[in-house]
């Protein structure tokens, strides 16, 4: 863990990252009390994109977008700089190094997931109380938070098992964002012309993982609650959706793992 | 099985790593076919061969780094069987291998971290190898010399008792090799088992204590250099009388040339007993000369026979 942790921290790029989640976090914190009436707090459901960033949180979070890079740099940095032999001959082998990447990858997305919601949460507290306005029901956004954070700690670690597998890091990051933007898009309107065939759509991975992600979209209006329900293109409940991305991530975790274990090193 | 132990590495006797019938295919050819060798604690190891004989793969099949048939001990036990592999060997193949962008203190604290050992090593081995003044350079700004010295500072981060390093003089400059060769002989003394593959005989004469001679995959000649000398001398001598040296030459077991000139060639015996057999026969010598076999003879004679193999 400690090899993987002083390999991205040795790196500039994720230094730019975590002050580019940072500064993303404080603004996204200040500007929420702006959709808020005067007076009145700001929704739940304002809260809860805030965590996310907003700006594509309802395909993907802003931050699952940034932190891409890193996620796929250690397996790629093994792939085209040939340390791979660096790697599996000062840990114990590759079983130990492949999850030792799993393990740092997820912590750091739950790292940059709970650290940019704090900074989300006491800037906005802040400027909610400068402004005087009223402060939101911040227990109902747990479960909002609690779906981004699964979702941010699964994320890294389906990139680390897709760069294992397809060995190639812009087809990978290509894919890792076509994929639940467009490629999902697609399968689900596949799914629909079949009979019987449609349940399979919300089940796709990154549907349920926007699932996971929405739980708060149920205070909104009617017609603004549609538009999400549209957007995350699911059915399933939050809790449902953490255990449908859950599964996907340990099913790519596993094949990410047996695709890295078989290469050799240059 | 129980964890081997470094210490237990250190002191074992014998052949500190042993590699048996090791065999890769790629294609269908063999290009390691059934090599075996041992690398024995304190001496320096020469692993000889020209380009593409498989040198390299068969270090790599040693690491575990591609997967082939055959098997490899340290000190006992297959390398994956140790807890901290950089206690037991370090590895220099082509400088060192880290993220571009990485300082060369940032790389080798990352890898004491995988070791297992303490940050402040990272300074004893920087100090070692004369690199104290670049830790704040970036690896893709070194030299090809420092790159080679971040190599080795790399590895001996865990003080492994084994070191395997591949064509490390390749593009060193004359003061680089001295260094490198000095180091290693060193490591050696100190106890090391050291095994350095490359194709230049002449600064693998300086080094090695013993060599392996690859050939298109396959061991073909392992021996001491030491024992060089005593294998295959030639011995020139001048005489007017020259011819009559050839029979006694042959009674003793050698073998005799006429170059002309009244100048032969004599192999098998040394030129002490040459000149005694002149003496003796009270033959005037106007030359007498012995030049020891060099590491390229020994390397051409046995690689030659290799390749007249169908």
């Amino acid at each position: 863990m400690r090899y993987e942790i002083r390999h991205l921290a040795g790196l500039r790029s994720t230094w730019i990252l975590l002050t580019a989640i940072g500064v993303l976090s404080l603004v996204a914190g200040l500007t929420a009390p702006l959709g808020a009436q005067a007076g009145k707090a700001p929704s739940v459901w304002t809260m809860v994109t805030a965590f996310q960033m907003d700006a594509v949180s309802l395909q993907l979070p802003l931050s699952a977008l940034l932190l891409l890079p890193v996620a796929t740099g250690p397996v790629a940095t093994e792939l085209l700089r040939g340390t791979a032999r660096t790697t599996w001959l000062t840990v114990a082998g590759r079983r130990m190094s492949f999850a030792a990447k799993l393990l740092v990858g997820g912590a750091l997305g739950a790292l940059i997931a709970l650290g940019g919601a704090a900074l989300v949460t006491v800037a906005a507290a802040t400027a909610l109380a400068v402004t005087g306005r009223a402060q939101p029901d911040w227990a109902a956004t747990l479960p909002g938070l609690l779906g981004y954070v699964a979702f941010m700690t699964c994320w890294p670690i389906v990139a680390t098992a897709v760069i294992a597998l397809i060995r190639n890091r812009a087809a990978s990051v290509l894919l890792l964002v076509l994929w639940p933007l467009l490629g999902e898009r697609l399968a689900q309107l596949l799914f629909g012309l079949v009979p019987g065939l449609r349940g399979f759509g919300d089940a796709l991975p990154f549907a349920a993982g926007r699932a996971a992600m929405a739980a708060g979209s149920d205070t909104l209006p009617e017609a603004d609650r549609a538009l999400v329900e549209g957007f995350v293109g699911s059915d399933l409940t939050a809790a449902s959706g953490v255990s449908v991305f859950i599964a996907f991530t340990v099913a790519m975790a596993a094949l990410g793992a047996w695709s890295y274990i078989k290469r050799d090193a240059r | 099985m129980a964890e081997p132990t470094a210490a237990a590495a250190g002191s074992a006797p014998g052949a500190a790593v042993r590699a048996e019938d090791l065999t890769w295919l790629r294609r269908g050819k063999r290009i390691v076919d059934g090599v075996t060798l041992d690398v024995p604690a304190g001496v320096v190891t020469g692993f000889l061969g020209a380009n593409g004989a498989g040198k390299t793969t068969t270090l790599r099949l040693m690491l575990g780094l591609i997967t082939g048939q055959g098997r490899t001990t340290y000190f006992g036990s297959p390398l994956e069987h140790w807890r901290d592999p950089a206690r037991v060997v370090g590895v220099v193949m082509g400088g060192v291998a880290g993220h571009p962008r990485h300082t060369v203190a940032a790389h080798l604290r990352m890898v004491a971290a995988g070791a297992g050992v303490a940050d402040n090593r990272v300074e004893e081995v920087l100090e070692r190898v004369g690199l104290t003044a670049t830790t704040g350079k970036r690896l893709e700004e070194l030299s090809l010399g420092m790159a080679q010295r971040a190599g080795i500072a790399q590895a001996l981060l865990g003080d492994p008792a084994a070191l395997f390093l591949d064509e490390p003089a390749n593009g060193l400059d004359p003061h680089s090799i001295r260094w490198l060769r000095d180091t290693l002989r060193q490591l050696a003394e100190e106890g090391k088992a050291v095994l350095v593959s490359s194709h230049l005989l002449a600064e693998m004469q300086h080094l090695a204590d013993r060599v392996v001679v690859l050939a298109r995959g396959r061991v073909v000649a392992q021996t001491a250099v030491g024992d060089l000398a005593r294998m295959g001398a030639e011995v020139t001598v001048q005489s007017p009388r020259v011819a009559d040296l050839a029979e006694a030459v042959r009674t003793l077991g050698g073998t005799f040339r006429l170059l002309g000139d009244g100048r032969a060639s004599i192999r098998g015996i040394s030129r002490f007993q040459t000149g005694d057999l002149a003496a003796e026969r009270g033959i005037p010598l106007h030359w007498l000369d012995e030049k020891a076999l060099s590491l390229e003879d020994y390397y051409l004679s046995v690689a030659e026979e290799e390749f007249r193999i169908p």
